[in-house]
C-alpha cells in the first residue's frame, strides 16, 4: 500500500515536473509551444498576449541585427520590419499583437530606432526629450549617454564634448561613466584644444585606460598637468582645488534627469557592447575608476606629469614626446643636467637611420633645447652645434639662427654673426620679426670700433621701430578691454594699416597669434563658429528644438568665455612686445650714447694734442674666399639665392678687435 | 616632349653659363645700409652633393660630332672612383657602330680620292677626371639645380678594323646633380690614336692622327646612393 501510494506520488510528482517543463519551456528556442501558460509574457506590464512569440521577436531583431551590420542598418531595419510583419500575418498573431508599451519605452526605442538608422539629429532631439521627462527616470542615464553619441555622431564635438563631461561629473555611479571618459578620449583627437577634454579626463588621471590608448592617455595626462604647473606658476597662486561636483540638482530646464537618473534602469547592459560607435575599448582592464585628488602646486603639478611620463612604454610611439616632456620638466625642476640627457636621449631614439622612432619636428625641437641650455651655461661652441642642427625646412630655423648670432657674438665671431643677421634681413623674410638682430648688429659694430656706423645702424633701427612702437602704445591703449584687443587684432588681421607701420603692426600681430595658447584658443573659437553655423543648418527637427536651442546657448556662452581668455592673453602678448620694444629702444640709445662718448673722446684728444685722428687702431681684417672641401663659396652681390640663406657670412674687413680664429 | 626641350635648354644654359648662374627671384637692395669700409660677404654653402669616397657608375650614348662621312654612334658606359670630390679616376669604354653618309658616295665620285679608313670598332680609356668649376642653374622658379664642369684626360686602346691601336683622350663634361645618387651626365671627349690609311687611286698606305670628337650623354649612379658630411 505504501508502496504503491509512493509510486502514485512519485507519478503524479514526475507529471508535475513534465508539465511544468512543458509551460516553461516555450520561452526556450526549440521546446514545443503548448499554450496559455507561455501566454503571460515577459512585459513588465504584462498586456502581451502574444507573449510567447515574443523571444522569438526578439531573436529575430537580434539575428536581423548581426546580419544587416552597420552600414545596412537603415535598410536592414526597414526590411526586417517588412518581413516581421509578413511573419506575424502569416502565423495569425498579428491580432494578438496588442502590447502596450509606456509612452517613454516606445519614445526609448524610437529614439534609439533613429540612431540605428543613422537619423542622428532625429535621436539627439528625441534622447533630449527623454532626458527632460520627469516620467523616463529609468532612461535618463542612457538618454543622457546616446544624446552625447549622436552629438559627436553629428560632428558636433563640443557639444559632446559637454554632453559626455556632464555624465562624468555624475562620477562613476553613472552606468556609462567609464565609456563616457573614453569618448572624450577620441573626442580629443577632434577638436584642436585636448585641453578642453583633458582637464575633464584628468580627475581620473588614475583610471587605467584600455592598453591600446593607455601611452597617449598618459602622455597626454602628463603634458596637460605640466601646463597647469605653468598655469599655476604664472598665476602666482596655488591651482583652484579639484572640481568634483557633488550631485546636485541641475537648472530645470535641461537637466531632470541629474538627480533623478541614480536608480537603476531597467534596460541594463554593459557599456562596451551598448557602444555602437564600434570603438572596440575593452573596459574590463579598468581597475580604478574613482576621481584622484590633483594637486594644488606647481611641483604638485610637475611631479604628477613625471609620474605618468615614466609610465609610457619605451615601444610606444609617443615615448620620444614623453621623454621631450621629461627633459622640459626637468629643466624647469633645475635638473639641466638630467634635462639635457634627457634631451640627448630623444635626439638618439629619433636618429633617421638608427633610431626606433622617426619625428624629425621633435628631434629639432631637442637639438633647439640642447642648444639653448648649452648656450645658457655658456657653452657657446656647443649651442652652436645644436643650432647648426635645425634644418631650414623647421619652423625655428628663424629662431636658432638668431640665437646662433649671439652665440657668435659672445665667441667672438662676428662675421658669422651678422651673417645670420642678413637671412633674417632677407626679402624672403621680410614678415618675420626680429628688430633685435639690428641692435646686435650696432653692438658688433660698435666693439670693432666702428662708430659712424653703429650709430647709423643705431638710426636705421630707430625709424623703422619708433613707429611700431606708437603704432602698439596706441593700439593698447584703445582697447578698454580684452576682449577689444583680441577683436582688434583680428580686424587688423583682415584689414592691416597701410604703410610701414601697418606692415610692422602685421608683424607684431602674427607673433601675437603664433603664441601657441592665442592660437590654439583661436582655433577653439573658431571651431565653436563652426559648430553654431552647422547647428543653424541642420535640419530643422533639429535646429528648431529645444536642445539645439540649448546647445547654441552653451556654444555662444563657451564662446564668449574663449574669446574673454583670448583676449587676456592678447593683451598681455602685446604689452610683453610693447615693453620689449621700448626695453630695445632704449638700448638703442644707449649704444648712441656709447658710440658719441667715444667719438667725443677723440675729438678732444685731437683738441689737446693737435692732430688730426687719434681714434682707435682700425686693423684690415683677413678674408678669403677659400672653404674645406665640402663647401662651396659664393660671392654675394646684392642677390639673394634661397639655397644660400643661413650660409652668409659677413666680413668686417676693418676693426679693432684683433681676429677670433 | 616639353620636359626634354627643357632639358636641352638646361642642358645649354649649363654650357653657357657662368660659374654663378641665373639670378633668384629675390633681388634685394645690400642689407648694409651704414658707410661700410669695403665690408664684404660671401656665402659659404655645403655642397648639396659629395662626391669623394664615392662611385660612379654611368651608362652612356655616344655619338661623334666631327665626321662627316662616317657618323658614329654606340653606347658605353664608365666608372670612376672619386678620390676628391674635385678628383676622379675613371675607367671609360664604348662600342661604336659607323653608319656611312651620302657624302662618301659624293666624294668617291667627285674626287675619286677618298681615303680608305679603318673604322672604329670600340675604346676604352682609364682617365683622370678634375672638377674645378661649379655653378648653379635656377629652374622652374623653385628648383636650384647644381652643376660642375671637369676635365677628363687619360690613354687606353681603340680598336679598328685593322687591329688594337695605342688612343688617348681628352674632353670636358658636365653634371647636373639631381639627387644625392643620380646625376645627368654631359660631356665631350676627342678620341685621338694613329691608323693607316690608304688611297685607292694612289694604292699608297699613309699614317694619320685620327681624331674623333665624341658626345656622351647620360645618367651617373653614384654608390653608395647616399652620403654623410665629415665636416661641420
Amino acid at each position: 500500500m505504501n508502496v504503491q501510494l509512493h509510486r502514485r506520488i512519485l507519478m503524479v510528482a514526475a507529471g508535475v515536473l513534465a508539465w511544468s517543463l512543458l509551460v516553461v519551456v516555450p520561452g526556450g528556442d526549440a521546446g514545443p509551444r503548448l499554450g496559455l501558460a507561455g501566454a503571460l509574457a515577459q512585459d513588465d506590464f504584462g498586456f502581451d498576449l502574444s507573449g510567447e512569440e515574443k523571444p522569438k521577436k526578439k531573436k529575430k531583431k537580434k539575428t536581423r541585427k548581426r546580419k544587416a551590420g552597420r552600414k545596412k542598418a537603415a535598410a536592414g531595419a526597414r526590411a526586417g520590419k517588412g518581413g516581421k510583419q509578413a511573419e506575424e500575418m502569416s502565423l495569425g498573431f498579428e491580432a494578438l499583437d496588442v502590447s502596450v508599451k509606456s509612452p517613454e519605452k516606445v519614445a526609448m526605442e524610437k529614439a534609439l530606432d533613429k540612431m540605428k538608422d543613422r537619423n542622428y539629429a532625429g535621436a539627439a532631439a528625441a534622447f533630449w526629450d527623454i532626458y527632460n521627462n520627469p516620467k523616463a527616470k529609468q532612461y535618463f542615464q542612457s538618454a543622457e549617454y546616446q544624446l552625447a553619441k549622436a552629438l559627436y555622431r553629428l560632428g558636433l564635438y563640443h557639444s559632446a564634448l559637454w554632453r559626455f563631461g556632464m555624465i562624468l561629473d555624475k562620477g562613476v555611479e553613472h552606468k556609462y561613466f567609464k565609456t563616457s571618459l573614453e569618448w572624450l578620449f577620441f573626442i580629443s583627437h577632434k577638436i584642436t584644444d585636448q585641453a578642453e577634454v583633458l582637464k575633464d579626463v584628468a580627475r581620473y588621471a588614475d583610471i587605467e585606460f584600455p592598453k591600446k590608448y593607455r601611452d597617449e592617455f598618459r602622455f597626454l595626462l602628463a603634458k596637460y598637468f605640466y601646463f597647469r604647473a605653468l598655469e599655476v606658476e604664472k598665476a602666482g597662486a596655488p591651482a583652484p582645488k579639484p572640481k568634483v561636483k557633488p550631485k546636485k540638482k541641475e537648472p530645470a530646464e535641461d537637466s531632470f534627469g541629474f538627480d533623478l537618473g541614480g536608480g537603476e534602469e531597467a534596460e541594463q547592459q554593459p557599456a562596451a557592447q551598448d557602444d555602437s560607435g564600434g570603438f572596440g575599448l575593452d573596459l574590463d582592464v579598468e581597475k580604478k575608476t574613482g576621481p584622484s585628488a590633483l594637486p594644488t602646486d606647481v611641483v604638485g603639478f610637475l611631479s604628477k606629469s613625471k609620474a605618468l611620463i615614466l609610465q609610457v612604454s619605451e615601444k610606444s610611439k609617443f615615448y620620444p614626446r614623453a621623454k621631450y616632456l621629461e627633459g622640459i620638466i626637468l629643466y624647469k625642476q633645475g635638473n639641466h643636467q638630467e634635462a639635457v640627457e634627457a634631451f640627448k636621449q630623444v635626439v638618439r631614439i629619433l636618429h633617421p637611420k638608427t633610431g626606433r622612432f622617426r619625428d624629425d619636428a621633435l628631434r629639432e625641437r631637442a637639438f633647439f633645447q640642447l642648444a639653448r641650455t648649452h648656450y645658457e651655461y655658456k657653452q657657446f661652441n656647443f649651442a652652436l652645434f645644436y643650432y647648426d642642427r635645425i634644418g631650414r625646412d623647421s619652423e625655428a630655423w628663424l629662431e636658432s639662427l638668431f640665437e646662433a648670432s649671439w652665440a657668435w657674438f659672445r665667441l667672438g665671431k662676428f662675421q658669422k654673426a651678422l651673417g645670420n643677421l642678413i637671412t633674417l634681413d632677407s626679402p624672403f623674410f621680410r614678415d618675420e620679426y626680429f628688430p633685435e638682430g639690428l641692435v646686435l648688429k650696432a653692438v658688433t659694430y660698435y666693439e670693432n670700433c666702428r662708430y659712424p656706423e653703429s650709430n647709423q645702424i643705431v638710426k636705421e633701427f630707430q625709424e623703422r621701430f619708433e613707429p611700431l612702437h606708437k603704432e602698439l602704445k596706441k593700439l593698447l591703449a584703445q582697447a578698454s578691454t580684452p576682449e577689444t584687443a583680441y577683436r582688434q587684432l583680428l580686424a587688423i588681421q583682415k584689414a592691416p594699416p597701410r604703410g610701414e607701420a601697418g606692415r610692422m603692426l602685421r608683424r607684431i600681430l602674427k607673433l601675437a597669434l603664433s603664441d601657441k595658447d592665442l592660437k590654439l584658443l583661436n582655433s577653439s573659437v573658431l571651431e565653436l563658429e563652426r559648430e553654431l553655423r552647422r547647428i543653424h543648418r541642420s535640419k530643422s527637427v533639429f535646429s528648431n528644438s529645444k536642445l539645439a536651442k540649448r546647445l547654441v546657448d552653451y556654444l555662444n556662452e563657451r564662446k564668449k568665455g574663449l574669446i574673454k581668455k583670448a583676449g587676456v592673453l592678447t593683451k598681455r602678448r602685446l604689452e610683453q612686445e610693447r615693453e620689449y620694444l621700448a626695453s630695445l629702444l632704449s638700448q638703442a640709445l644707449r649704444i648712441k650714447l656709447e658710440n658719441d662718448t667715444a667719438e667725443l673722446e677723440v675729438l678732444k684728444r685731437m683738441q689737446a694734442s693737435g692732430e688730426e685722428d687719434l681714434g682707435p687702431t682700425l686693423l684690415p681684417y683677413q678674408w678669403t674666399a677659400a672653404t674645406d672641401d665640402e663647401k662651396l663659396y659664393w660671392p654675394y652681390e646684392g642677390e639673394f639665392w634661397r639655397d644660400e640663406l643661413g650660409t652668409y657670412e659677413y666680413t668686417l674687413t676693418w676693426g679693432c678687435r684683433k681676429q677670433v680664429e | 616632349m616639353r620636359t626634354s626641350k627643357t632639358l636641352t635648354v638646361m642642358l645649354l644654359l649649363g654650357w653657357l653659363a657662368p660659374a654663378r648662374a641665373a639670378e633668384e627671384k629675390a633681388k634685394a637692395p645690400a642689407p648694409q645700409k651704414v658707410e661700410v669700409r669695403q665690408d664684404r660677404i660671401k656665402a659659404i654653402q655645403r655642397k648639396p652633393f659629395i662626391k669623394k669616397g664615392r662611385w660612379d657608375l654611368s651608362p652612356l650614348f655616344v655619338l661623334s660630332l666631327n665626321d662627316a662621312f662616317y657618323q658614329k654612334m654606340g653606347g658605353g658606359a664608365s666608372i670612376a672612383y672619386h678620390v676628391a670630390d674635385s678628383l676622379g679616376i675613371e675607367l671609360h669604354a664604348a662600342f661604336v657602330g659607323t653608319i656611312q653618309t651620302d657624302m662618301v658616295t659624293f666624294f668617291q665620285q667627285a674626287n675619286q680620292a677618298l681615303p680608305k679608313v679603318s673604322q672604329l670598332r670600340y675604346y676604352m680609356t682609364l682617365n683622370a677626371q678634375w672638377s674645378p668649376l661649379y655653378g648653379k642653374l635656377s629652374v622652374f622658379t623653385d628648383e636650384i639645380v647644381h652643376f660642375d664642369a671637369y676635365l677628363v684626360g687619360g690613354f687606353g686602346i681603340a680598336q679598328t678594323e685593322t687591329g688594337v691601336k695605342f688612343a688617348s683622350n681628352v674632353g670636358l663634361g658636365l653634371r647636373y646633380f639631381l639627387a644625392s645618387w643620380l646625376v645627368l651626365k654631359v660631356e665631350v671627349r676627342d678620341l685621338i690614336y694613329t691608323e693607316k690609311l690608304r688611297l685607292d687611286v694612289q694604292r699608297t698606305d699613309f699614317t694619320d692622327v685620327q681624331n674623333h670628337v665624341m658626345l656622351a650623354a647620360g645618367v651617373s649612379f653614384f654608390l653608395p646612393v647616399d652620403f654623410e658630411y665629415q665636416y661641420q
